[in-house]
C-alpha cells in the first residue's frame, strides 16, 4: 500500500465524505467535529469500506474512536500505520 | 387441496415428516415437546428427526453439496418448524448464524470443513459475539486473539450465546490488529480447558435451548482460522445479521400461526352464552386482526427473504424493518389469542397439551435477540438520515420481480456476498408512498375503505418525508417505526398487485388488502392497534368474508397464509 501524508489523506477523506453523505466538498470543514457533519458509527462504517473500495486504503470504526475532525483522522491513521 | 409454491416443497415435505403436532402420536408432538420444556431438556429426539430428514443440507449452499438454495425457501421450512417448536428454529439458527460468515467470506478450505460437518455429522455451530459488557455494543467487544507463532492465542469470556455447550464449530469475534476480526474455531482441536464451556444460562422461554457461554483461556488457534479480512470482523457480523433477522420474521410468523390456530379453534368450539364465543364481536374482532397481522407479517417477511439474493443492498434497511415489525405484529397475535383463550391461555395442560403459555414465553426472544426493538430503530434512522441525504446510489430494483411470487428468489451465492452495513442506496418500497399519485389506487377505487386507508397512509408518508428532508427525526425513534408501516403497507400492495392473477379467489379480490391497509393506516396515525370497526367488530362485509377465508384455512388444515401450504393432520 503507498503512504499517503496527512494533507492528501484528509483531501480524499473530505471528498469521499461528501460523496458519502450527499453534501457539497465545500461543507466538509476538515477541522469541524465529523459528528456534527452527520456522521454516525454506521455511516462511518459504510464511509471506511467505501473508500476501502475506492482508494486501497483501510479505516476501521476503531480508527474514528477519540477522533473529533477528519484532519486528526487522516493524522491519526498516517502515524499509526507508519509506526 | 391448496396451490403450492415451488418455494414451499420442501417445507411441506418437513411438516409432514414432523406429524400432526397436535397428535400425541406424532414423529413430534405438542406433548413431547411440552415434556421437555417442563424438564428444561434439549428437544433431542426431535433434532434426530430432523438431523435424519436432512436438515442439515438446507443449511449448507448448493455449491458445497447442500440444498440450500433462496431464503425464501428457507423462511418456509423456518415457519413449518417455528409454528411447532422456537426450541428447534433457534437452535439450528443458531447454527446457520455461525455458518453465514464462513459461506460468504471464509476460505474455501473453511466451506469444505464446515460442509462436513453439517452434512456428516449433523453438527451445531455457535456464533460468539456476546460478552457480559457488550450487548449491542460489539465496540466493546473484550475477547482478545493475539498473534503468537503465526497464529492466535484467544483470552477472553463470550456470555449469552446459543449453542455454548454442544457447538462442534465456534465462529468466535475477537480484538485482533487492526480491528475486530472473526475466527472459525473447532473446540474439539484444542486443550479442553482452553475454550471452556460455562454453565447454562436459564432463561423465561426457549427452556430447551442451549444458552450458555465459553471463557477462552490462553486458547491456540491457527492463523487459517480467519474468517475473511482480518479487522472486518465487525462489518461481516453486522451483514450476517441482515440474514437472520430475516429469519427471525419466519420464526415469528410460525408461533404467531400455532397461537392463532388455538385461539381460532377454540373461538369456534367454545360455547358460552349459548353460542360459540367468536359470535361475540370483540372475540371476531381479535381473531381477524390477528389474522390480518400474520398477512401484514408474511407480506414484509417474504418480501425481504426474496430482497437477500435479488436485491442485497437494500437488506441493511429492510432486514431492520422486518426484526422491528414482524416480531411486534406477531407477539400481538399471541397477546390477542390469550385474551380469547382466557383461563385457558394460562394453563400448562389442556389445549394443545399446555402448548400456547409455551409460545407466550418462547416468542419474546423475537423481538430480543439479534438486536432489540430499539437497536432496529436506531439501524433505520441512522439509513433514513442517510438516504434522504445522499440520495439514489444504486440501480432500481424491479420490484414486479421482488414480489412475483411464482418466480423463485435466485439461489444465494455465498461468494458474491458483499459486506453492506448500512448503506441500501435506495428504497423502492416506501417511496411507492412519496409520488405524486398513489400506486394501484386505480385498482383500489371501486372500494371507498381501500381508498381511504391510502389516502390516510400518504399523509403519513408526506409528514415523513417532511422530517426526512428537514433532517428533523426526533430522537424518540418514532418516525423509524412510522417508516415501518409504510413500508409493510407498501410490501401488502406489492404483494397483491404482482399476484393478484394467480391467487386464490379469497385473496385475489382484496378484501384483506383494504383491512390490512386500514390497520396499517390505525397503527400509523395512533398508537392504539385496534381499528375503529364499529359496532359488529368485524369491520362489515370485508370482514365478515375475510374471516369467514380465516375459518376456512383453520378447517382445512392450511398455514394461515395468502399461499396457504397444506399442514399435517
Amino acid at each position: 500500500m503507498r503512504t499517503w501524508t496527512p494533507a492528501e489523506l484528509t483531501e480524499m477523506l473530505r471528498n469521499s465524505f461528501s460523496g458519502f453523505l450527499g453534501i457539497d466538498p465545500a461543507e466538509v470543514d476538515p477541522s469541524k467535529s465529523i459528528r456534527d457533519l452527520g456522521m454516525d458509527s454506521l455511516t462511518a462504517m459504510e464511509l471506511a469500506i467505501d473508500i476501502e473500495e475506492r482508494l486501497g486504503v483501510s479505516l476501521y470504526l476503531d480508527d474514528f474512536t477519540g477522533r473529533e475532525t477528519l484532519a486528526q483522522l487522516a493524522a491519526a491513521f498516517v502515524q499509526e500505520r507508519a509506526s | 387441496m391448496a396451490l403450492m409454491l415451488a418455494t414451499q416443497t420442501a417445507a411441506h415435505d418437513l411438516e409432514h415428516t414432523l406429524g400432526d403436532p397436535f397428535s400425541p402420536d406424532a414423529p413430534v408432538s405438542f406433548r413431547r415437546l411440552i415434556g421437555y420444556d417442563e424438564r428444561e431438556e434439549s428437544p433431542a429426539e426431535a433434532f434426530e428427526i430432523l438431523r435424519r430428514w436432512g436438515v442439515h443440507a438446507q443449511l449448507v449452499p448448493q455449491a458445497w453439496g447442500g440444498r440450500l438454495t433462496s431464503f425464501e425457501e428457507l423462511l418456509a421450512l423456518v415457519r413449518v418448524l417455528s409454528r411447532r417448536d422456537l426450541v428447534l428454529t433457534t437452535g439450528l439458527g443458531s447454527t446457520m448464524l455461525a455458518a453465514i460468515p464462513v459461506w460468504a467470506w471464509g476460505t474455501d478450505d473453511q466451506r469444505r470443513e464446515l460442509a462436513r460437518l453439517l452434512l456428516t455429522e449433523g453438527a451445531f455451530g455457535c456464533f460468539a459475539v456476546s460478552e457480559r459488557g457488550a450487548g449491542s455494543d460489539f465496540q466493546a467487544t473484550m475477547t482478545r486473539a493475539d498473534e503468537l507463532n503465526g497464529g492466535y492465542v484467544i483470552r477472553g469470556e463470550k456470555w449469552l450465546i446459543g449453542n455454548a455447550s454442544r457447538a462442534s464449530f465456534v465462529v468466535a469475534l475477537v480484538r485482533t490488529q487492526p480491528a475486530l476480526s472473526l475466527l472459525f474455531l473447532r473446540p474439539d482441536q484444542v486443550p479442553p480447558q482452553a475454550m471452556r464451556r460455562l454453565p447454562r444460562i436459564h432463561t423465561l422461554g426457549l427452556r430447551g435451548h442451549d444458552m450458555g457461554g465459553i471463557a477462552f483461556e490462553n486458547c491456540p488457534a491457527p492463523a487459517t482460522a480467519l474468517v475473511g479480512r482480518a479487522g472486518r470482523g465487525l462489518e461481516m457480523a453486522l451483514t450476517t445479521l441482515q440474514y437472520t433477522r430475516t429469519m427471525i420474521g419466519g420464526m415469528a410468523l410460525g408461533a404467531a400461526d400455532t397461537a392463532l390456530r388455538l385461539a381460532a379453534g377454540w373461538g369456534r368450539d367454545r360455547r358460552l352464552y349459548g353460542e360459540p364465543i367468536m359470535a361475540i364481536p370483540a372475540v371476531r374482532a381479535l381473531l381477524l386482526g390477528s389474522f390480518l397481522d400474520i398477512l401484514i407479517a408474511e407480506c414484509v417477511t417474504t418480501v425481504t427473504a426474496r430482497a437477500l439474493t435479488l436485491a442485497p443492498r437494500r437488506t441493511s434497511l429492510w432486514a431492520a424493518v422486518t426484526k422491528y415489525l414482524v416480531p411486534n405484529m406477531c407477539e400481538r397475535v399471541v397477546r390477542d389469542a390469550s385474551v380469547v383463550l382466557s383461563a385457558r391461555s394460562y394453563l400448562r395442560e389442556g389445549i394443545g397439551d399446555g402448548i400456547f403459555q409455551k409460545i407466550a414465553r418462547d416468542i419474546a426472544i423475537t423481538s430480543i435477540f439479534e438486536g432489540t426493538q430499539l437497536l432496529q430503530l436506531s439501524l433505520i434512522t441512522s439509513q433514513l438520515t442517510h438516504l434522504a441525504r445522499a440520495g439514489r446510489r444504486d440501480e432500481t430494483v424491479d420490484v414486479g420481480l421482488l414480489s412475483d411470487l411464482a418466480t423463485p428468489a435466485r439461489s444465494w451465492n455465498p461468494s458474491t456476498t458483499r459486506v453492506r452495513v448500512a448503506d441500501p442506496g435506495g428504497d423502492e418500497l416506501v417511496e411507492r408512498w412519496f409520488g405524486q399519485s398513489a400506486f394501484a389506487l386505480d385498482l383500489l377505487a371501486s372500494e371507498p375503505r381501500a381508498v381511504a386507508a391510502v389516502q390516510s397512509l400518504r399523509r403519513e408518508a408526506k409528514a415523513l418525508q417532511l422530517a426526512l428532508a428537514t433532517n428533523a427525526l426526533p430522537g424518540d425513534l418514532s418516525l423509524a417505526r412510522q417508516y415501518c408501516i409504510l413500508h409493510a403497507a407498501a410490501s401488502c400492495l406489492q404483494i397483491w398487485h404482482t399476484n393478484r392473477g394467480r391467487l386464490s379467489p379469497e385473496s385475489a379480490g382484496g378484501e384483506w388488502l383494504t383491512l390490512c391497509l386500514e390497520r396499517l393506516a390505525t397503527m400509523a396515525c395512533c398508537e392504539s392497534p385496534s381499528p375503529s370497526w364499529g359496532g359488529d367488530g368485524m369491520g362489515g362485509d370485508l370482514g365478515n368474508r375475510v374471516f369467514t377465508w380465516m375459518l376456512g384455512q383453520l378447517e382445512r388444515g392450511e398455514l394461515f397464509s395468502l399461499m396457504p401450504l397444506e399442514l399435517a393432520q
